[in-house]
């Protein structure tokens, strides 16, 4: 049994120009633009891997090159050990599947049909569907939730619903390989949580091989097995423009390289609670004693105000958790050991260290 | 916010670690309540029923009223008392509701391919400048007469019958089909291609609007009344001709049915499923314009019929698979035509209106009525 059912040897991904053609006002005659270089990765069995990074990297043109409708500018992809180039667009239409981010025009179209039409490879030049195609067909609607709407129009749907029955048409094509160009684009949290619980699902009991670009981070940190990260270089040394770097998301993060990518940017990665940092520290240092949830959140709320936030350290202004009454408590030391005050809500306490904080301002 | 996520992530797991998910994946339907991708059969039989039907009214119809009982009995037995009636029957009324049949099945299916390819409400057969292309050819010919020293010979042929029309109509939109595909080698993008069509559409007409403006009242007069359209100038092997024609196209037509489904997921979900989009669009523009250059040729530009019917067929099958939807805008297109064509007989008068004036002031009011009713126009094309 192959494990490695994409691979990607040497790929150099870009735009060849046309001759004479003009690019924001210069001549890009027969002028080829590099995206990235070199790519060497693979996708295996039972994977899911997330392609992340910012508008403009290339991920689309990767997804593009990837499943055959551009063509490499050097090296190859190989699917299931044959070079998509040598493979027709039937062949890749069996064994690789897609879910894009092109909305379906025509509505005329209900839901059960759509998710049919992912048989077509498969069906005679009438396209009638054989019972083992119903059969998978409904397995696919199945699968995807996509029960409650199957006899709806699709432009009745909404997106959450939508995206759930363009996964399902990808089923119904019955591929080892799913690639999605950002599935979890405008929707919202519980349908994403959703969109990646399904596909994590498809991973593990269909053993499906899927690739997902997507700008939703912690998702990504959280259900994928396999990060790869485009990102932009600033620098014009090389000739081609973004930088690929893979690798099972924990190792990226504590190997330093998930830090450091995002750093060049200006951004600062939080290794220890795997969120990026927001806001600046212009008020100084806050001390904060106390464990569990409740110093998390007091965290929070001291570090949007802009403290930086130093626990477990008797430094002044400093707050104390406590509940060994049964009642959560937050003890406020301004700006001595001997006065102190009592919270019994965190509201209260924020609006006086607000108070505070503006006279001393 | 990971930890938020995180917390909704193991909460919503830890809910659903026993109940079914949600969307229910363990529900599953018995076998018989899924739905199915055909359309009610009696909706498709029930139009090929109309078809009959009125095939016989148009038949009865007209000057001279022959009852329907005869009508039934001359097609039935080829033989009656009144040979009149026969001769009326067999000479006149047949070939003409037969090329009103082929006329109305050509354009719509046409209408229908273009529609699909190009995702647009408006595309009919005529956007890609087919029609206007046979307009080019027909105007060639008739305005050319006045500096031609023939000019005698072609009024003879009469307007609509002539051979020599429908040769120019049908070599001037496969002029206009062959500019066409050679542009559609060139342009990768169907939408594009659809504004360059209506361009060279606009080229041709222009031409036409040229050599009108250099000729003579009565040579215009006389392009003018092909404009109009006519249904009765179809004789004998002509027939044959436009039969075989059309049939091909429709044939053509339902070889691309399956590809024309995949269609309407938009070409890159087509191109991902193995659907070679090139090859779809030669073998559109091919059918339409075998059946639009042909119908256009016999019969004249007749408008509407192509835009309106594949609206009509759709709202009435409620579906958007063209295994279902060819058939049946064949037949719906039909049905529609011989209803113009009674109409336009003026039934118990002695003139006859122009067919393409009667097509769209009958036709327009019914599908702003359908479209009314069912809204779903815009569900077809969102």
């Amino acid at each position: 049994m192959i494990t490695d059912v994409l691979n990607i040897k040497d790929l150099t991904i870009g735009y060849r120009h046309k001759k004479n053609a003009m690019l924001f006002g210069q001549n890009t005659n027969g002028r080829i633009s590099e995206i990235a270089k070199d790519l060497n990765l693979s996708l295996n069995r039972g994977e899911l891997v997330c392609l992340l990074g910012p508008n403009g990297s290339g991920k689309s043109t990767l997804m593009r090159t990837m499943s055959g409708i551009q063509s490499p500018l050097s090296g190859r992809v190989e699917l299931l050990g044959k070079p998509l180039t040598k493979l027709s667009a039937k062949d890749i239409a069996l064994n690789l599947s897609v879910v894009l981010t092109d909305r379906i025009s025509i509505g005329n179209l209900s839901v059960y049909a759509l998710v049919a039409l992912g048989r077509s490879p498969y069906t005679g030049w009438m396209g009638k569907l054989s019972a083992e195609d119903e059969k998978i067909v409904r397995e696919a609607i199945e699968i995807t939730g996509t029960m409650p709407f199957l006899n709806a129009h699709i432009s009745d749907l909404s997106d959450g619903e939508r995206q759930k029955v363009m996964i399902a048409r990808a089923l119904a094509q019955d591929t080892p390989i799913i690639l999605l160009d950002e599935p979890t684009a405008h929707l919202d949290l519980p349908n994403r949580i959703e969109i990646i619980r399904l596909l994590r699902k498809l991973t593990h009991e269909k053993c499906k091989s899927i690739l997902m670009s997507t700008h939703e981070l912690d998702l990504a940190l959280q259900a994928a097995d396999k990060i790869w990260l485009m990102q932009v270089i600033k620098s014009n040394e090389k000739k081609y423009k973004s930088d690929l770097i893979s690798g099972m998301p924990e190792e990226l993060i504590l190997n330093g390289r998930f830090e450091e990518a995002f750093a060049r940017h200006g951004f600062k990665f939080d290794r220890n609670t795997g969120s990026f940092q927001i806001h600046y520290h212009t008020k100084g240092t806050f001390g904060l004693i106390g464990e569990g949830a409740l110093a998390l959140w007091t965290k929070r709320a001291l570090e949007r105000m802009g403290f930086k936030v130093l626990k477990d350290t008797a430094i002044l202004p400093r707050v104390e958790i406590n509940n060994d009454l049964g009642v959560d408590a937050w003890r406020y030391y301004s700006d001595s050991e001997q006065n102190e005050t009592n919270f019994l809500s965190i509201t209260e306490l924020i609006e006086a260290i607000q108070a505070n904080h503006k006279i001393s301002d | 916010m990971p930890d938020l996520v995180q917390e909704q992530i193991s909460e919503k797991a830890s809910k659903q670690d026993n109940v079914a998910p949600k969307g229910h994946p363990n529900l599953v339907l018995p076998n018989d309540e899924w739905p199915r991708l055909a359309p009610k059969f009696s909706l498709i039989a029930s139009l090929g029923l109309a078809v009959a039907m009125f095939f016989v009214f148009d038949l009865a119809l007209g000057s001279v009223k022959i009852p329907i009982g005869d009508v039934v009995n001359i097609l039935w037995h080829n033989e009656h008392e009144n040979i009149a009636w026969q001769k009326i029957i067999e000479y006149i009324r047949l070939p003409k509701g037969f090329t009103a049949i082929l006329a109305g099945a050509a354009l719509s299916v046409g209408g229908l391919q273009m529609q699909t390819l190009f995702r647009n409400p408006l595309a009919g057969p005529s956007v890609l400048g087919i029609t206007a292309g046979a307009s080019l050819g027909v105007a060639i010919v008739m305005l050319a007469s006045g500096v031609a020293t023939n000019a005698f010979a072609i009024k003879q042929l009469g307007i609509s019958g002539s051979w020599l029309i429908v040769l120019a109509s049908t070599m001037g939109s496969a002029l206009v089909l062959l500019i066409i595909l050679g542009i559609s080698m060139q342009i990768k993008d169907n939408i594009v291609l659809l504004i360059v069509g209506i361009m060279v559409g606009n080229v041709t007409i222009s031409l036409i609007s040229v050599w009108q403006y250099f000729s003579s009242p009565e040579e215009i007069q006389d392009y003018l009344i092909w404009t109009f359209g006519s249904l009765g100038g179809v004789i004998e092997d002509q027939l044959l001709l436009l039969s075989i024609v059309v049939i091909s196209g429709l044939f053509l037509s339902m070889i691309a049915s399956k590809s024309l489904n995949v269609m309407l997921l938009g070409e890159n979900y087509a191109k991902s499923m193995g659907l070679s989009t090139s090859y779809l669009r030669i073998t559109v523009i091919l059918a339409t314009s075998l059946l639009a250059g042909s119908v256009t040729g016999f019969c004249g530009p007749i408008g509407f019929i192509g835009i309106a019917v594949p609206h009509l067929t759709r709202s009435l099958l409620n579906t958007s698979d063209h295994r279902f939807l060819i058939p049946s805008s064949a037949l719906m297109g039909a049905l529609l035509m011989l209803i113009c064509d009674i109409i336009a007989q003026l039934p118990g008068s002695q003139t006859t209106l122009p067919i393409n004036a009667v097509t769209a002031l009958v036709g327009s009011p019914i599908v702003i009525w359908v479209i009314m009713k069912n809204r779903n126009l815009k569900a077809s094309f969102s």
